[in-house]
């Protein structure tokens, strides 16, 4: 019984071992998303504040978008949470936007 | 009355000529593409090297990039054939042999010829659309967003083979990133940031926006924004198979290869394939090309419906790139390809 439930275990052990488990939380995920495709759509594709603010969005609709067109960038941030935002900057027309690294 | 039975019959002609005129493939094709609501930003329809249609929706001119998405893979590829043909690499050896660091991770029985057949065999997740779904547990959000961002070659190497070395075909967008981390590891330093200009771009004179992870890697599964006409470019060079104004960018061999179905595809009696897996390319699922008198196809396909669809025996190239997030109703690939076979075969002359 003991040694079925040693086996048991080791397979299990083994199953999770295949599955990398990843640590970027949602809220980054979401907030990067929104920030570079906001920030390509302006600089790289050329598009309007309106296209581009609703072309990047997510569901649920609490990300928001800050663009600072003077600079070309464009952070994003969790509407009513003081979550320090995420910064995506114009690079250049080669590469396009990019996160922006604390 | 004379002038009344000539203006009657001249109007006849009229009339018949608008008919004609509605219900000529070219005609079908644009109604199907442009349909209400089918967020189609642009179609253009190329036969001999000519454009035959060109049309630009929803805020877009000839002159807007657009986002590639997953279109990004098949252009990722022409760069590998492009360094093949420059003796860069060959893509039937180890990754070991260009990336020491898969040594670490016990990956040396991986070739690039697997990765560009989405056949590496490492664990993959590419799921990400899903509202209820573990959206942090998507691996193409991760790469993109999240973990990969640092560097996505060392993320994808984290990855393990789940089927214990065995290559099994699934579609990942971490196999097609990985590709550019391999190019970057077999040009020199100098060209470490310009390959895919040097190689490709620049010979076709088109002017590409290729995204990057924070290393300085390309994000060959999904970060280029390019030109509709400059797309177009790169379906040409296919069917030119690989010369481009008298200079060679990939080998004839290389086209045959991205041609051929992956070994490990072995989806071909599914109906829930309408496109069958090619070298990093598509094409359509042979029963329904042959029901709709479609040739063989090779596309490039893309989230929210971008496509690049090249039919060699045709001289034909059709580029559709679109935002599909906002419509129930799918954009109809196959009625759009289908009438735009019908239209250059009667261009032609009923070839």
């Amino acid at each position: 019984m003991k040694f079925i439930l040693i086996i048991l275990s080791s397979v299990s052990a083994l199953a999770l071992a295949e599955i990398p488990h990843y640590k970027t939380p949602l809220v980054i995920l979401a907030t990067r998303y929104r920030a570079i495709h906001t920030c390509n759509c302006l600089y790289v594709m050329k598009m309007n504040q309106d296209y581009c603010v609703n072309y990047s969005k997510i569901d649920p609709p609490i990300f928001t978008v800050v663009i600072d067109a003077a600079n070309k960038s464009v952070s994003s941030g969790v509407s009513g949470q003081p979550i320090k935002p995420v910064v995506a900057k114009f690079a250049n027309d080669r590469t396009g936007c990019r996160i922006q690294n604390d | 009355m004379k002038t009344k039975i000539i203006l009657f019959i001249a109007s006849l002609f009229a009339v018949s000529a608008l008919v004609a005129a509605n219900t000529s493939p070219l005609t079908e094709m644009e109604q199907i593409a442009f349909a209400p609501n089918t967020q189609t930003d642009s179609l253009l329809l190329y036969a001999d090297g000519e454009l035959m249609f060109e049309r630009y929706e929803n805020g877009y001119t000839k002159d807007n990039k657009h986002v590639a998405w997953s279109v990004s893979k098949s252009i990722s590829s022409a760069i590998i054939g492009a360094l093949v043909y420059q003796n860069k690499l060959d893509i039937k050896k180890s990754i070991c042999d260009y990336l020491p660091a898969a040594k670490e991770f016990n990956h040396c029985d991986i070739r690039t010829t697997d990765f560009l057949s989405w056949s590496s065999g490492l664990y993959w997740n590419e799921m990400y659309e899903d509202a209820n779904s573990d959206r942090e547990q998507s691996s193409v959000g991760q790469l993109l967003y999240g973990d990969g961002t640092a560097d996505t070659t060392k993320f994808m190497l984290t990855h393990p083979s789940p089927n214990a070395g065995k290559k099994v075909w699934n579609y990942s967008t971490g196999d097609s990133t990985f590709l550019m981390g391999i190019a970057k590891a077999v040009v020199p330093k100098a060209e470490e940031q310009t390959f895919p200009w040097k190689y490709l771009f620049d010979p076709l004179e088109i002017d590409v926006t290729f995204g990057q992870d924070q290393l300085g890697t390309f994000g060959g599964g999904s970060s280029i924004y390019i030109r509709p006409r400059d797309l177009a470019r790169i379906g040409e060079l296919y069917i030119k198979r690989g010369m481009w104004n008298g200079k060679r960018i990939f080998s004839e061999e290389w086209v045959d290869y991205t041609n051929s179905r992956p070994e490990t595809f072995d989806f071909l009696d599914s109906a829930s394939f309408p496109m069958h897996s090619k070298r990093s390319w598509w094409t359509i699922n042979p029963k329904i090309a042959q029901a709709k008198k479609i040739p063989d196809s090779l596309i490039a396909n893309g989230h929210w419906g971008q496509y690049l669809v090249i039919i060699p025996s045709l001289k034909m190239v059709l580029v559709r790139m679109g935002n599909n997030q906002d419509i129930a109703q799918e954009f109809d690939l196959i009625a759009t390809i289908e009438k735009a076979v019908r239209a250059v075969e009667q261009k032609q002359g009923g070839k």
